[in-house]
């Protein structure tokens, strides 16, 4: 069986755009796979303490633009009583799976999001050049849900130093957004390893 | 050419870098820091272009964005900008531009006759000739006008020209950089608020590069130069040159044009020309100056009128000279500021005062330079065509209404000012109001609708102390309020020269017998009689008169022209001002390119396109696709030099014979899960779900709250409160919008969580008698025999190692099964299918041929649920519960729903069964009869019935249950076909649905 990931049949390694006149300021661009992606969302009229969840002894986050993190797991906030858990271990959809289903529906996304990593010391400017939103304010573990040239996209902040940026869009987008956001990149060049 | 205008020293530019560049053919050269306008009066060429109606020759009027005609086109490596200014073009290598509105040149242009035809070219002459004969009007009147009429040629070829978009946010964005945006900038990025300070011109400074004054001890350039320069080290600040701002808008969104490379010859590729910014701030301040309004005589537009500021800015910024034998004709003390200037640099200006005897520092100063001076003097009209040649001047009474003898002078230009116009645009877009202050003649911002202020001379304070004293306590004010810190800056000494009182004065009258044209808008031709002649027609509102005669409109939007206009309408109507009022300011304040406007939208990026996990496949076999809504979907596989009815033919007669394969990945997938999944359900669709058993499938259809139709498909139950809701492709989004509506909105009791899997799962549909043996052969472990697996029955299989979901469900109306795998693969599942089932002939189908098997069996989709059907008209009623609620159950009751004669579903069959019917025809009882021919109903889709090869329709008819076997007429005026049909059911094929059971 094959196992084909979303930008299999146009990502390509090399070195594009204006790279030549930015060599040590290179943004890298990669895909990022085999990633599990899940949905936990409470539901409306449940009386669960959220506090009490865990998953990997990581707590869920409770607030606006956060994401917690424990190097296995980054769960995001996605909107109230909802999460989007990413991970890459399979041990973990076992836990997620041991979820009270009567407070909780949990829900396989992983293969319904096609995932860019950006990083580099212009990614942000990258991102401004197509997403509205106030990327400045962007913050180590923060994530948001926003639009890349009308494409919706939701903007994880891995890492602000330097940045590191993962982009995940709907996997029927991933070629569409795949084309914008390099083409975003060329001014100020960009690599594919 | 010698650059005899130039000047041995002065200016800002670099003496160093001589630029050649081509002006009409020409070559001439200039200097790094020049603009086209700069470099060409250098050179001598004070002729630049034709004007917008009458043809007549053009200079340069101003030295940047208030420049009304110095209007060039641009050609650069072939490809051609129009519209461009000249006195903002900087040069580069390698410059090509060319004049506009003239031919076969600027110097002799055939179109000047106009000029002598103007008796027939007053104000809103378009609205009164070329009224006959009738049919000149389009073929002759319309392509002239339109060929006449526009400042240069779009280019006809693809702009290779990369523009980009920019989103920013900061505290303080401020709009230009003289001494209120400097003084602002510095104070509020001193005091940490994160600032955007914006440019239009390549330097920054504003009238400080062209004003004697003293800051702080230096002079107000290097005060400029040193503030910029420790602005650019500051990490909270952004400063942006050659960056116009033109268009604010709600929410302090406020939109800016960055040249990035427009100064440049043909550069890096993956470098924008030119960068759209979309800047929200917390915070505005408007420094967008003043611009100096011209004072209006005979002849005021011949080549060689220049605004006194624009002509000491060349000298000063430039290093040029406008004339040699300045003529300047003031109001006011500003001029007297050029006229020292051009006698610092060797030249003997006259300067006309209307004013009878000003105290004034520079008057003084001007006086014990000996520039001659004459006070209570105006320019009646300036004499020359292509140039000025002389003035003829005269004395003017008190009362400013009687001229004095007139005599001529000699001189080569004529410098003018008559004081100074606010630029309030910005402020007026954000929604402030206005207000008109007698001191200046002119209006000003007042309460602010958004948190914006206006400082400095586009406030009507022209003191240069007070305006760095304001900018920076203004500044201050807002920034601690942002950033709640109190790090303020001392407000540095000012010394400039006082000014006096301006003379209101801004019209000379015509000497009697005299009709010369004196102008009031120089870029669309407008002069003092048009004004008149629109308001002798009854022309009343200052909006009416600017439609009326173009006055203020177009690109210069009424720069110099609104505030004389509006004296003019106001003496003649004998009001004041204020209320005439202005016209509305709108964006753009300048000329924006389309293609700043467009950015990156072009070519594959102008719209996003989805695409299923199978789409290579389907590209390396041939595909050819159709949209559906932003999804790529096959259309059909050509084989051979067939085309698409050809190729659809042969893929449903495939599934009708064999077995086919479809990729319905677009459809529409939801996941509802929750302890009150059924309920919700129950609630959603029309039909009965508390019951359905774990393991089966059933067909639903939703309404809205009127009852229309909303969306139609199959929804599983996977578990015990966990649902697999399918939907159409087109309806995905708005379906599950309107199921998160109900949830949150209506019914928050419910527990239920709605989620979208479409991309989670890719799809292929396997249809055709021999399909349960190719799925067999795919499920080997899995019983998918009838018993196994029954119509609308549901399991879960291994697909080679793969878990697949295994659907039986059909919408081509044969044996078929839907399978379901996760969508990485989806291409692996997609080529098992093909190997497997060759040996069951299978070929993969695309949608036409979908279309043609649905259609057949009666099947609705999208063109029958169209937004007007409810599910009667469909033949839907068994799904329509008559003991539960449901959304919309209520409106079906509604008497136009209920009546006996409703439209309904039936089939079409052309009489000659040879003549396609094309969608979207009219069914008539009699075609011939009298119109308007009552409509019975409508088309709405058609096929070649691979089952019995002939054409077969569908089609929504009023009263269609007991329209079956009669005859009517599909009318399609569009293609020129009238039809004869027969009704038929619209069940065409396997009317009792034995083969999806088989």
């Amino acid at each position: 069986m094959t196992s084909n990931s979303p930008l299999l049949n146009i990502i390509k390694t090399g070195t594009y755009g204006n790279y030549e006149n930015n060599k040590t300021n290179l943004i890298t661009v990669k895909e990022k796979t085999n990633h599990y992606i899940y949905q936990v969302a409470q539901y409306k009229n449940s009386t669960f303490n959220i506090d009490s969840l865990k998953i990997d002894n990581l707590e869920f986050p409770k607030k606006v633009l956060e994401v917690k993190d424990n190097n296995y797991i980054r769960i995001l906030w996605t909107g109230p009583k909802n999460w989007l858990l990413i991970f890459k271990s399979k041990d973990l959809i076992n836990k997620l799976n041991e979820i009270d289903k009567n407070n909780f529906a949990v829900t396989d996304l992983s293969h319904t999001r096609a995932i860019i990593e950006l990083k580099g010391k212009n990614s942000r400017e990258v991102l401004k050049k197509g997403c509205p939103f106030n990327i400045n304010d962007l913050k180590k573990n923060n994530s948001v849900n926003s639009v890349f040239n009308g494409i919706a996209v939701t903007i994880d902040m891995v890492d602000d130093n330097p940045d590191k940026i993962d982009l995940y869009v709907l996997r029927s987008f991933g070629e569409s957004f795949f084309h914008s956001i390099t083409d975003a990149c060329l001014e100020f060049g960009y690599k594919i390893d | 050419m010698s650059q005899e205008f130039r000047l041995k020293q002065n200016g800002l530019i670099n003496r160093d870098k001589k630029i050649s560049f081509k002006f009409n053919g020409k070559k001439y050269y200039g200097y790094e820091g020049d603009t086209i306008a700069s470099a060409l009066i250098a050179n001598g060429v004070h002729l630049v272009g034709r004007s917008f109606k009458y043809h007549r020759p053009r200079g340069f009027f101003g030295a940047g964005v208030d420049e009304p005609y110095a209007i060039v086109q641009m050609i650069r490596d072939g490809a051609t900008d129009p519209n461009v200014r000249a006195t903002e073009q900087e040069l580069f290598e390698g410059l090509d531009a060319k004049s506009v509105n003239c031919w076969p040149s600027v110097k002799f242009d055939i179109g000047a006759i106009n000029n002598f035809l103007n008796i027939f070219f007053p104000a809103g002459f378009y609205y009164k000739t070329f009224m006959w004969p009738k049919s000149f009007w389009y073929y002759i009147y319309e392509p002239f006008i339109r060929k006449a009429a526009g400042f240069g040629s779009a280019s006809t070829k693809h702009d290779t020209e990369r523009y980009e978009h920019k989103y920013e946010y900061c505290d303080l964005l401020i709009a230009g950089s003289g001494p209120s945006g400097l003084a602002s900038a510095y104070a509020a990025a001193k005091n940490g608020a994160k600032v955007i300070l914006a440019e239009d011109k390549p330097r920054f400074g504003g009238t400080l590069l062209t004003s004697d004054v003293n800051i702080g001890n230096q002079s107000g350039k290097d005060w400029s130069e040193n503030i910029i320069s420790e602005l650019k080290e500051m990490p909270n600040v952004i400063v942006k040159n050659r960056s116009q701002i033109f268009g604010y808008y709600d929410h302090n969104m406020l939109v800016m044009s960055e040249r990035v490379t427009d100064h440049l010859p043909k550069s890096n590729k993956f470098i924008p020309k030119q960068r759209l910014w979309y800047i929200r701030s917390k915070e505005v301040l408007i420094s967008s100056g003043s611009i100096e309004r011209p004072i209006v005589f005979g002849n005021n537009d011949t080549p060689g009128v220049v605004l006194s500021s624009a002509a000491k800015e060349f000298m000063k910024v430039y290093g040029v000279l406008v004339g040699k034998k300045p003529l300047i004709f003031t109001n006011n003390d500003s001029a007297y500021e050029t006229a020292i200037e051009f006698k610092k640099n060797g030249v003997e200006p006259i300067v006309l005062d209307t004013r009878e005897n000003p105290d004034s520092e520079l008057v003084n100063q001007a006086q014990n330079l000996n520039i001659e001076i004459k006070f209570s003097h105006v320019v009646v009209t300036a004499k020359g065509y292509k140039k000025v040649k002389s003035a003829d001047i005269a004395s003017i009474s008190k009362n400013k209404k009687d001229l004095g003898i007139i005599q001529n002078i000699k001189c080569d230009c004529i410098c003018v000012s008559g004081f100074w116009t606010p630029t309030i645009h910005l402020a007026s877009q954000s929604g402030g109001k206005t207000k008109f202050i007698e001191e200046i003649d002119a209006f000003i911002p007042t309460d602010s609708k958004q948190n914006e202020t206006t400082l400095g001379s586009a406030n009507g304070i022209f003191n240069l102390e007070e305006t760095i004293k304001n900018s920076i306590e203004k500044s201050f004010e807002i920034s601690n309020k942002i950033t709640s810190k109190n790090q303020k800056i001392s407000v540095p000494q000012v010394s400039e020269q006082k000014h006096s009182k301006h003379d209101k004065f801004w019209c000379v009258p015509l000497p009697k017998g005299k009709k010369y044209k004196r102008f009031l808008d120089f870029q669309n031709d407008v002069a003092v009689s048009d004004i008149e002649l629109a308001i002798r027609e009854g022309y009343r509102s200052i909006e009416h008169v600017k439609r009326y005669t173009t006055l203020g409109m177009a690109t210069d939007q009424g720069k110099t022209s609104n505030l004389n206009g509006l004296q003019l309408v106001s003496g003649i109507e004998n009001k004041v001002i204020p209320s005439v009022g202005h016209t509305t300011f709108r964006p753009p304040y300048t000329p924006i390119t389309i293609g700043a406007i467009v950015g990156r939208e072009v070519g594959k990026h102008s719209k996003p396109t989805r695409k299923s996990p199978m789409h290579k496949w389907h590209e390396d076999n041939n595909a050819v696709f159709v949209d559906a809504g932003v999804w790529l979907r096959p259309r059909y596989y050509k084989v051979g030099n067939e085309n698409l009815f050809e190729a659809s033919k042969r893929e449903a007669a495939n599934v009708r014979k064999n077995v086919g394969v479809c990729d319905v990945t677009t459809l529409g997938k939801i996941d509802v899960k929750g302890p009150d999944a059924a309920e919700f359900l129950n609630r959603v669709y029309t039909n009965a779900w508390l019951k359905l058993p774990v393991g089966k499938a059933r067909y639903g259809v939703m309404l809205r709250e009127d009852g229309i139709v909303m969306d139609d498909g199959t929804t599983t139950r996977i578990a015990e409160n966990h649902y697999h809701m399918t939907t159409t492709t087109a309806q995905a989004a708005n379906v599950l919008s309107h199921l998160e509506y109900y949830l949150q909105v209506v019914w928050p009791d419910l527990n239920v969580n709605v989620v979208s899997t479409t991309e989670q799962w890719a799809g292929a549909a396997i249809a055709g008698p021999n399909s349960r043996k190719l799925l067999e052969k795919l499920f080997p472990k899995s019983d998918v025999s009838n018993e196994g697996l029954p119509f609308m029955g549901y399991i879960e299989g291994d697909l080679f190692g793969i878990k697949a979901k295994i659907f039986r469900i059909s919408f081509s109306g044969e044996l078929a099964y839907e399978i379901n795998v996760e969508s990485n693969y989806g291409n692996f599942m997609w080529e098992k299918i093909i190997e497997t089932g060759n040996e069951f002939k299978i070929q993969p189908y695309g949608t036409e041929a979908l279309s043609t098997l649905r259609i057949e069996m009666g099947h609705v989709a999208g063109s029958e649920l169209d937004g007007r059907s409810i599910p009667y008209d469909n033949g839907l009623d068994g799904l329509v519960s008559k003991k539960k609620d449901f959304i919309g159950k209520r409106s079906l009751n509604r008497e136009a729903f209920t009546a006996s004669d409703r439209q309904r579903i039936v089939g079409l069959i052309p009489l000659d069964k040879k003549t396609s019917i094309p969608e979207g025809s009219h069914l008539v009882k009699d075609s011939k009869g009298e119109l308007p021919i009552p409509k019975l109903g409508h088309v709405s889709a058609s096929c070649w019935s691979v089952e019995y090869n002939n054409p077969f329709s569908l089609a929504i008819v009023k009263d269609g249950k007991n329209m079956i076997g009669k005859k009517l007429y599909a009318m399609s005026p569009l293609k020129n076909k009238k039809i004869p049909v027969e009704v038929v059911s619209s069940h065409y094929v396997d009317p009792k649905g034995e083969r999806v059971r088989s």
